[in-house]
């Protein structure tokens, strides 16, 4: 089955997971309660971002009441890497040659039997030099 | 209306010299290929990158010295020369000699397809940067000659990036896998890339690419490609003192790929360089030679030299460029 594979956070996504990832269980106005200062936002605006953010698959949600309890549907560090992991793949697919200079390229092109054989050549010359 | 036909006309001078001067030079690319230029891999980037870039260079310093005396008489600098040639076509952004459909066609065609071409460059480069730095947001520094960033995820990346900020990009998974010794001849690989500045030069072999045919652009690019990464790993086997080293973390990287690739249903997808021919060379890594990249100085010196040259025969090259759009047209 393909990967997930997902996009960057915006600012106020990022912030609105950082809370859920600390904290989850959560409703709408407890993530909205605990950002202070420069993330302060309106209570509206946070419960929008996390419906948005649960139809991406981003958070998981069941009924409280009248409220919404959501929680994350991945963890932090897997959500981090599948994001890298798709990053990566779109920028080596779609972008390659324009910044990037590989070590190995295109390894998908090679078999499993002319790895094996490399691997046994540099064995072999290596005995040989010692 | 004397302006479009003036562009228009620049336009197919550019396309024809850049598709003449590729006709002329992607043969030398065969040359490369001789026994003698195999032996010094770095010697034969530059002068792939030299030839990839020559069709650009040629035809930018050709076309802006032949649309001088216009311009510089649009902008009171010059006196208006028109008048003393009325026998042909004018190159002139101030009066229009009436163009001919099929030089009105060739030039709208080049014009288009070059704008095309750059503005889905130019997309690629923007998407490519925000998606290199979203992906070191998530990484983390390490020392090293050049910044290091270790991003979490499949062992998929050993990266020189950055055309002015340079730096390496490796999976953390990727660097845990390779013994130490293999991750240094990694690692000396990619510092060699960022000496070179190869990112740079590969974005300019892509630029320079639009001023001619895509199968050209394809050609230079993969020629220089092929023999920078050679010149890469020459050095980083004289940095770790042994080419087995270097070739055993080449095979060792490119299994780890192999099976992300297959994990994630995706793999690196530009160019095909040989891994094995790698390997083998620098099994074979005594007989080659390690120097430094003379690339972007070269082009650099050759390309300010030649704008001066065409500059100081800027009328000279106008009446020819006059000459040739008249009989090709």
């Amino acid at each position: 089955m393909k990967k997930r594979t997902w996009e960057p956070l915006g600012t106020l996504e990022a912030a609105v997971m950082h809370v859920v990832w600390t904290h989850s269980p959560v409703t709408a106005r407890e993530v909205c309660d605990r950002m202070t200062g420069p993330e302060e936002r309106a209570y509206t605006t946070i419960m929008t971002t996390m419906d948005r953010l649960h139809r991406k698959g981003l958070l998981l949600r069941e009924k409280d009441g009248l409220a919404w309890r959501y929680a994350p549907a991945l963890t932090r560090a897997a959500f981090e890497k599948a994001l890298a992991d798709g990053l990566a793949t779109g920028i080596l697919q779609a972008h390659g040659e324009l910044a990037l200079s590989a070590f190995v390229d295109a390894a998908a092109e090679l078999d499993e039997s002319l790895l094996d054989r490399l691997t046994q050549l540099i064995a072999q010359r290596r005995k040989g030099n010692t | 209306m004397a302006a479009l036909a003036f562009l228009l006309e620049c336009a197919a001078t550019a396309a024809f010299l850049g598709t003449a001067l590729s006709l002329l030079t992607w043969p030398l690319l065969a040359a490369l290929r001789g026994p003698a230029l195999r032996r010094i891999p770095a010697l034969r980037a530059d002068l792939a990158f030299v030839l990839g870039t020559l069709p650009a260079v040629g035809a930018l310093a050709v076309v802006s010295a032949a649309a001088a005396p216009s311009l510089g008489a649009a902008l009171g600098l010059w006196s208006d020369h028109c008048a003393s040639h009325g026998h042909h076509l004018h190159l002139c952004i101030l009066h229009s000699a009436g163009m001919r459909p099929v030089q009105a066609s060739v030039g709208a065609f080049a014009l288009a397809l070059f704008l095309f071409r750059a503005g889905w460059l130019a997309r690629r480069v923007v998407e490519m940067r925000e998606r290199l730095a979203a992906l070191e947001e998530l990484g983390t520094r390490r020392p090293g000659h050049f910044p290091i960033i270790a991003v979490p995820g499949a062992p998929q990346l050993c990266h020189a990036v950055g055309h002015v900020h340079r730096r390496i990009l490796v999976s953390e998974s990727l660097a845990e896998a390779l013994s130490a010794l293999e991750l240094s001849g990694a690692l000396a690989h990619e510092e060699a890339h960022l000496r070179r500045r190869d990112p740079l030069a590969g974005l300019l072999l892509a630029v320079a690419g639009l001023f001619t045919a895509p199968f050209f652009a394809r050609a230079f690019l993969s020629a220089w490609r092929t023999a920078a990464e050679e010149a890469c790993d020459t050095d980083a086997a004289c940095a770790v003192g042994d080419g087995s080293l270097v070739a055993s973390a080449l095979v060792r990287v490119a299994t780890l790929q192999r099976q992300a690739a297959h994990t994630l249903e995706a793999a690196p997808a530009f160019g095909a360089i040989a891994l094995e021919q790698r390997v083998r060379l620098l099994l074979e890594g005594e007989r080659r030679v390690a120097t430094s990249a003379r690339a972007l100085l070269a082009v650099g010196s050759v390309g300010a030299v030649g704008l001066l040259l065409a500059l100081q025969h800027a009328s000279f090259l106008h009446h020819a460029v006059e000459t040739l759009l008249h009989q090709l047209f």
